[in-house]
């Protein structure tokens, strides 16, 4: 790979200095942390066999817990898009009282510690909860429940949406909007037929980035989960469960699973932004 | 219209002070309002009664701008590139009700949840010894992780940024691969390597000491799960600020070190911030993963998160919501500061665009 | 459709960008509405689509006050200066997008906007590129996608933000010529917007000079060429040397120069400037009365040779362009020259308060001789 890397390095000297010891630390920190243990579950996997893998996570419990992880992931990112994008547009478009503040308290699910998130999550959706006292005579139940674990979800994957749709909604010129309405598109039309169109890509890399997330998180489901098996139990939490019961196999199997899943996602998210970016 | 094309002197033009013009009432049934500037001139506002009392006939003489038509108030629908107000304001609400739900809320609950059986029940709470020993590991742990990926997130920006080299949007690509990559399986990642039966513990066991369950595991996997923020952060902005700027300060025989700490540095020095903070903020933070490198060993391996678990495991939910008030501070210090250098940087933007 | 303005205000905040304008357009007629950015050209442009809303007055296609109507309802067709061209849909989606947003009722047949497309695209010369997007495609070719796309709704008025702005020299040449070809065919009233004044003495029937806010003049070519009214409309149309002189009756001594030049009768008098362009000079003789001038550059370009003088009384630079019939070949740095000239305005001396009165002329005898007698008198602000 370095070799790659450094082909390019051609015959007339550099104007700017440093590219080898810049470029030979990053990749050496990068192989450190990153690369070479991440190649270690691979290899570790690799030894159970697609079978082996196959036989782990096909057990009930492990089934169950792979299919709420990415179940729950995608309809949490769904919800992020529908309300991740009024937020957008509201951001972008209008003003309003508070908008700076609000603005700043997007990023929280960044900056707030997952687990913080997660019994916060769990005080106000629990039966005697701000909010789950409002829901209980309702009959709906969100905490310890596969709700909580959408909600818990949908909370740490807002601002990847928020984020990614704002600034090109922002680009989108007012010029097409009005072009739009010169030759006689109403509103509605020139929202549906020419700025949605634009922003989509950002939505669907959005949606990716909202959905990736959700799947490997930990920290602010597991409170609010209840983590029954088989019904309200996610996949990370299995991995930990395995790793305690020094089943290393069966926790690999699900680590390897969610990195392969993980790793199409990531190539998915990078071809539809250069995708973007080409038109 | 009278126009001749080639009279020197067009006869629209009107001339302010010199010319009292009355251009058709829009209200006039037979659709008159269109007539010909010349018409009107024959017919100054007296002879027109009916125009007479509306106070938009009046013309300024003194004031040759003020050009007065008698006018019905124009009452334009030109709503192009917006909605109507309730539109607006119905999605106002429901983004701001969203917002409100899903982050005001969980963020003040936590402080009425640490407050709730007073303050004294709430300082009581870091009295003890393995909260102030938890506090204590995590300043070590971001201590050690956020400098290091400092380092890195300023070497891999200059390499990416500053060169051109084959094989860079992979290395983008894997820099940003600790983000798609559950904290769970970053901390098994470690356990599989350092663990009972890894394959790099025979040798570090020997030579180095125990990585896992211990501090060395807690700091390793809070490196990793942080590893790509600062460098993310760089990236786009130095990209942004391509390399004239470095070019120029060579060519005036500056070497490449101060190159860097004298010019690209101060260019980057809020989003390197900003990538510091919000490091910093997730390496405290951080839970998956250390779970499951820790070991949860009270006292020596818990970290303030993994603290908060077991004190809300054990139905010690002030004492839990004590410590994650404290992290929360750290996160709402993070966005303030992030919102200040964006607002000042907004103000820069708006600054240079007077000009 | 003819279309009148009628005292039109705008301001944006404190800007006040239009201040009250009044403009006839005829039917079929190509205008163009010429001036220096912040000269108010393109909002007029936009106010006349509906993107602005007026604060005051009224704009009316044909016998249909637009002011009422909303952008969507005015059918005007507008083509922006970076043409805003839908990026996600194809050449044909873009040209067909004004027919498919109409209302079921309203709206043509799948065929019918197919054949609609069709045709406008051969009209444009894009036939074959239906398939295209914006991105695949050179900027003139945008530009024509853009004019067909205005053209699919058979707007009331064509309305071009300037057309060529975005263009390379040689394409918008060719894209000048084609566009008034075009107008001559479709005949629509089109008004463009340019800061070029040869693009706009070149394309349009008329042309409407701008300058903050205000129409400073409106004319043919010829009129606003040979007849600028304003020192702004002769400085915006050419570089002009002006030339300090005094005015009696009907002559005008140029200062310090003993210069006697004549003009007819309705007149400044005093002080005023005299501008004439670089061209409109002549070499005289020792023997015929001129201002005396020392070569300080000779500039020899394909026809013309441009000359450098200071003048020898007030010390003053000029330019004056000499065809090279007209020239001397043995003409030197230094040597003496007497010129005269030939056609030229004379304008009040600027810094006089009082509301100046301009007039535009030729000297009789010298040029070809125009009438002046029905020069109206403008007041300038």
């Amino acid at each position: 790979m370095s070799t790659a890397v450094f082909a390019s390095r051609g015959k007339t000297p550099r104007a700017i200095p440093g590219l080898a010891p810049a470029l030979g630390f990053t990749i050496l920190y990068l192989s450190l942390i990153v690369l070479i243990p991440l190649a270690g579950v691979f290899f570790k996997s690799s030894g159970l066999g697609v079978f082996g893998i196959w036989n782990v996570i096909t057990t009930p419990r492990v089934f169950a817990a792979l299919k709420l992880s990415f179940g729950a992931a995608f309809i949490a990112a769904l919800i992020n898009v529908v309300f991740g994008s009024i937020v957008a547009w509201i951001f972008v478009r209008y003003t309003f009282p508070g908008k700076r503040l609000f603005d700043a308290f997007i990023d929280l699910p960044f900056a707030l510690p997952t687990a913080v998130a997660g019994i916060a999550l769990t005080a106000l959706y629990s039966p005697n909860g701000w909010i789950g006292s409002i829901l209980e005579p309702l009959g709906i139940k969100i905490a310890y429940t596969q709700l909580g674990v959408i909600v818990a979800m949908t909370f740490i994957g807002l601002p990847f949406i928020v984020r990614t749709v704002e600034p090109v909604l922002r680009e989108v010129e007012r010029d097409l909007e009005e072009a739009a309405a010169t030759l006689g598109a109403w509103r509605w039309q020139t929202v549906s037929r020419v700025i949605a169109p634009a922003v989509l890509p950002a939505v669907v890399t959005g949606f990716a980035l909202s959905f990736a997330r959700a799947v490997g998180e930990y920290g602010s489901v597991i409170f609010i989960a209840g983590n029954f098996p088989s019904v309200s139990e996610i996949a990370p939490l299995l991995i930990i469960i395995k790793l305690e019961e020094f089943d290393y196999r069966g926790a690999t199997a699900i680590a390897a699973t969610m990195l392969v899943i993980s790793f199409l996602l990531l190539l998915t998210i990078n071809l539809l932004q250069a995708w973007a970016r080409r038109r | 219209m009278d126009t001749k094309k080639n009279d020197s002197v067009s006869p629209e033009i009107s001339i302010a002070g010199q010319t009292q013009i009355a251009v058709g009432d829009p209200a006039d049934a037979d659709g008159s309002h269109g007539i010909p500037a010349e018409a009107a001139r024959a017919l100054p506002p007296p002879a027109r009664p009916s125009l007479a009392g509306r106070t938009q006939t009046q013309i300024a003489v003194g004031d040759q701008s003020a050009f007065v038509y008698p006018f019905e108030p124009l009452q334009q629908k030109n709503a192009v590139i917006t909605e109507a107000p309730w539109v607006r304001r119905l999605l106002i609400l429901i983004g701001l009700g969203f917002l409100s739900l899903f982050l005001l809320l969980p963020l003040l609950s936590v402080f009425v949840e640490a407050l709730r059986k007073g303050l004294g029940a709430y300082f009581n709470a870091f009295a003890e010894g393995e909260t102030l020993a938890a506090i204590k590991l995590t300043l070590i742990a971001s201590l050690i992780a956020v400098p290091l990926n400092l380092i890195f997130g300023l070497c891999a920006a200059w390499a990416i940024t500053k060169f051109e080299f084959r094989g860079k949007q992979l290395l983008i690509t894997l820099i940003d691969l600790p983000f798609s990559v559950s904290p769970v399986v970053s901390g098994l990642v470690y356990v599989l390597i350092f663990g009972a039966q890894g394959w790099a513990q025979p040798w570090f066991g020997d030579h180095v000491g125990k990585v896992l369950f211990a501090v060395p595991g807690i700091v390793l996997a809070t490196i990793f799960v942080t590893f790509p923020f600062i460098a993310r952060e760089l990236i786009p902005l130095m990209q942004e600020q391509g390399t004239e700027d470095e070019l120029a300060s060579l060519s005036l025989g500056a070497s490449g070190w101060q190159t860097f700490s004298r010019v690209t540095l101060p260019n980057i020095k809020w989003g390197l911030l900003y990538g510091v903070l919000l490091c910093n903020a997730r390496a405290m933070g951080e839970f998956g993963a250390v779970s499951v490198v820790s070991g949860h060993i009270r006292g020596l391996t818990n970290t303030m998160p993994l603290h908060i678990e077991i004190l809300y495991n054990e139905y010690q939910f002030v004492g839990a919501f004590a410590v994650a008030s404290l992290l929360a501070l750290l996160a709402l210090l993070t966005l303030a500061a992030k919102s200040f250098l964006e607002w000042q940087h907004a103000d820069q933007l708006a600054a240079t665009r007077r000009h | 459709m003819d279309i009148k303005i009628r005292g039109v205000q705008k301001h944006f905040g404190n800007f006040h960008a239009l201040r009250g304008i009044d403009l006839n357009i005829a039917s079929g007629e190509l205008l163009a509405l010429l001036g220096p950015s912040g000269s108010g050209k393109t909002t007029l442009l936009r106010a006349i689509a509906g993107l602005e809303p007026l604060d005051d007055g009224r704009i009316l296609f044909g016998d249909i006050d637009a002011t009422q109507l909303t952008v969507q309802a005015r059918r005007v067709g507008l083509v922006f200066q970076q043409y805003a061209l839908f990026k996600h849909m194809t050449v044909f989606d873009n040209v067909a997008f004004g027919l498919s947003v109409r209302k079921a009722s309203e709206r043509p047949s799948k065929a019918a906007i197919a054949a609609r497309v069709e045709a406008l695209l051969a009209l444009v010369q894009l036939g074959g590129l239906e398939g295209r997007y914006p991105a695949q495609l050179s900027g003139g070719q945008k530009q024509r996608v853009a004019l067909a796309r205005a053209l699919a709704i058979e707007p009331r008025v064509l309305l071009l933000d300037e057309p060529f702005g975005a263009l390379d020299a040689k394409v918008r040449k060719d894209l000048r010529r084609w566009l008034r070809k075009l107008h001559s065919e479709t005949g629509y009233t089109t008004i463009f917007v340019t800061h070029d004044q040869e693009e706009a003495l070149e394309l349009a029937d008329r042309v409407v000079i701008m300058n903050r806010g205000r129409i400073e003049q409106i004319g043919t070519t010829d009129d606003v060429y040979d007849h600028p009214q304003t020192p702004f409309v002769f400085d915006f149309l050419g570089t002009p040397n002006i030339l300090a002189g005094t005015a009696r009756g009907s002559h005008i001594l140029l200062d310090e120069n003993d210069v006697v030049l004549e003009h007819s009768a309705i007149q400044p008098q005093g002080a005023v400037d005299v501008y004439a362009r670089p061209a409109d000079f002549e070499i005289v003789g020792p023997s015929i009365s001129g201002i005396d001038g020392e070569i300080l550059e000779i500039q020899r370009t394909g026809f013309l040779i441009r000359l450098r003088l200071r003048l020898q009384q007030t010390a003053q630079t000029i330019e004056i362009e000499i065809t090279h019939a007209a020239a001397q070949k043995n003409w030197a740095i230094g040597d003496n020259l007497r010129i005269r000239p030939l056609r030229f305005s004379v304008y009040p001396r600027a810094q006089e308060a009082p509301a100046p009165l301009p007039i535009a002329l030729e000297t009789p005898g010298l040029g070809i001789s125009h009438t002046v007698a029905d020069h109206r008198v403008r007041a300038r602000n």
